[in-house]
């Protein structure tokens, strides 16, 4: 089963960390997509650029709204995640906890969604 | 020319030049600004070039070029680098350089980028406005200006905002945002909510002088011939609103001596040809009403162009206009009715003076009262503040 | 540049529906998402995406101080919750903006549009 592990952590302290301590942490991560590749349970990943070069679109009434930002402003924004494959939702939640992420932020795990009716690879 | 005027006046075409074969308005700029200070240095002693225009694109490729070896890691040096190539290191071959202000206006009134950074990105990089006049003339401080306009230049990057003119098809909505970045320099001028006057007035004159590039780029558009139009004529009466002491006049009650003829020449003629293409627009009824005013037509027709406009821009602020134009031409108890009935212009002080004006010509007199003293307690203007006192005194 | 569209939207009305209904509703809107996918795969071949699962099954996991922490439910506490992404490699922003508005849910929901780190 897949399951994606949305990663939110407040962007501000990010922006303060001295270089060395990103590098620390982008270690951190690649040292988690390592183990969870080694174990055949990582199917991908990315992160992504900061809330404020995000931009935001509705439609109303047939019309194209584009606003400048994220959907929400809130504190922790989502920065990142992995696409994991796990046998259970339980399995999955284990795993995100050893995200880097969970630790100075939250991660939330979601299964994807399958069609009943699709053919699974 | 002083080298500032110089600067001003093709700083739009150079950092528009610049970003087209760097794709970095950022980087873009800095170079153009780096030409700045070069010819600072050097017209004084040598004289202003033939084709200042042409030294000033020269002269900044080279400057790009520095900061480029000085401050990019090398793959982007050699990238950056080949691409300058495209520009002619010889100013005799920079007027053949096709004209890129109309890709950087849409680029600075992008709708994904923040409505106050639209209006300071264009005033700083179409116009020419350093970012101290721009802070000065929103009231904010300098460096609170600087962090808008570079958060503004990074965002361009980072979100992947294209630097051309929009494909046909989406003209119809990226149009309105540059017009609405226009008009809006010239209210703040024009209408003045706080502040002196005499920044003001530069103001004016800026978005008139975008509003002609935007109309010399666009002459087929007749919206942007509208807005222009429209600044020229409202923009004719700037001296006669404002009498010797400082008091705010009233249209009907102008010094029609001090409108500004030329002005009115010009608005009607670019009325004319916009109304000549065929395509109505908010923009042109607008000006339309000007034009009206200025020719001083009966407040019946201006009444029908505001029952028109309505239709397009059914904004509070068009139907109290409207309402207003009724009660004027005679139809007050229906006027009265329709500014009644209004939603959403409870803050806004021109509301309670309107209905405070029109239960005046209505001789109730206590309620005018008490409108006007509404509508002072929300204006922030001095000259506004008088006028409405004046009133109140002589319904009090 | 490469973005991930966000698809945020309210699942509420029909969370709480018999399956029935919400297969129904799925019918309903699959040939709006599937000319989606079409202009998306033209735009980008290379083009992925993921449905999530309702919040019924999202789960919060948190490490304070070396201990695991589970909470159920999304981890924002608005009424829109995060229903889908697509990873998708295009020109500009303004190509994902117009992708972003042929989404269904965008008509009811929003769509984030982040580029990638690079």
């Amino acid at each position: 089963m897949k399951f994606m592990a949305l990663i939110y952590a407040d962007e501000s302290v990010w922006e303060t960390f001295p270089d060395a301590e990103r590098q620390a942490a982008y270690a951190q991560y690649r040292a988690f997509a390592d183990e969870a590749g080694a174990a055949g349970m990582l199917a991908g990943g990315d992160e992504l650029a900061p809330t404020r070069d995000a931009t935001t679109v509705r439609v109303r009434e047939g019309e194209t709204l584009v606003t400048d930002g994220p959907y929400a402003e809130v504190k922790e924004a989502l920065g990142g995640f992995f696409v994991l494959e796990c046998g259970s939702l339980d399995e999955a939640v284990q795993l995100a906890a050893k995200i880097p992420g969970a630790e100075h932020g939250s991660v939330e795990v979601r299964p994807i969604y399958v069609d009943p009716a699709e053919v699974q690879p | 020319m002083t080298v500032e005027e110089a600067f001003r006046e093709e700083w739009g075409h150079a950092v528009a030049i610049l970003t087209r074969v760097l794709r970095d308005l950022e980087l873009a700029e800095d170079a153009v600004q780096d030409a700045f200070a070069t010819a600072l240095e050097r017209w004084p002693r040598d004289g202003t070039p033939r084709n200042p225009g042409a030294w000033i694109v020269t002269t900044a490729r080279n400057r790009a070029i520095d900061r480029i070896r000085r401050e990019r890691v090398f793959r982007e040096k050699a990238e950056l680098l080949a691409r300058l190539e495209e520009l002619p290191a010889d100013e005799d071959d920079v007027t053949a350089i096709p004209d890129e202000r109309l890709a950087l206006v849409f680029t600075c009134c992008h709708p994904a980028l923040a409505a106050e950074s639209r209006i300071a990105l264009t005033l700083r990089e179409v116009g020419g406005l350093s970012t101290a006049e721009i802070a000065h003339a929103f009231l904010v401080s300098e460096p609170t200006m600087a962090q808008r306009l570079v958060r503004a230049k990074r965002r361009i990057r980072g979100a992947g905002i294209p630097f051309r003119v929009p494909p046909d098809h989406l003209l119809p909505e990226r149009l309105p945002p540059v017009l609405a970045v226009l008009y809006l320099v010239f209210n703040e001028g024009y209408a003045a909510s706080s502040g002196s006057e005499h920044v003001r007035a530069d103001l004016c004159d800026e978005a008139i002088r975008l509003g002609k590039l935007l109309a010399v780029l666009m002459p087929d558009e007749p919206e942007a011939l509208g807005l222009l139009a429209l600044m020229l004529l409202q923009d004719s009466r700037r001296l006669a609103r404002i009498d010797s002491s400082g008091e705010l006049v009233l249209l009907e009650d102008q010094d029609r001596s001090l409108w500004d003829e030329g002005r009115i020449g010009e608005g009607l003629r670019v009325l004319e040809r916009a109304v000549s293409l065929r395509r109505r627009g908010p923009y042109q009824l607008q000006a339309a009403i000007a034009a009206a005013h200025v020719e001083d037509r009966p407040w019946s027709e201006i009444a029908t162009l505001y029952d028109r406009l309505v239709e397009i821009d059914p904004s509070p602020v068009v139907q109290l206009n409207r309402a207003v134009a009724i009660a004027l031409s005679g139809r007050v108890d229906e006027g009265l009715a329709l500014v009644d009935e209004l939603d959403g212009l409870g803050e806004y002080h021109l509301l309670h003076a309107a209905r405070a004006d029109l239960l005046r010509r209505l001789d109730r007199r206590a309620e005018a009262a008490i409108s006007y003293r509404r509508a002072l307690e929300l204006t922030a203007n001095d000259s506004e503040r008088r006028y409405l006192e004046g009133r109140l005194r002589e319904v009090s | 540049m490469k973005y991930a569209l966000l698809i945020h939207g309210d699942d509420s009305a029909w969370v709480d529906l018999p399956d029935e209904e919400k297969a129904a509703l799925r019918a309903e809107e699959m040939p709006q998402w599937i000319s989606l996918f079409e202009e998306l795969s033209k735009a980008d071949p290379g083009v992925s995406g993921y449905e999530l699962d309702g919040r019924s099954t999202a789960r919060v996991v948190q490490v304070r101080d070396g201990e695991r922490i589970v909470t159920d439910g999304p981890f924002a506490e608005t009424k829109e919750i995060v229903g889908g992404v697509f990873l998708v490699d295009l020109p500009d922003l303004d190509e994902a903006i117009r992708l972003a508005a042929l989404i269904p849910t965008a008509k009811h929901g929003s769509i984030e549009i982040r580029p990638l780190q690079e």
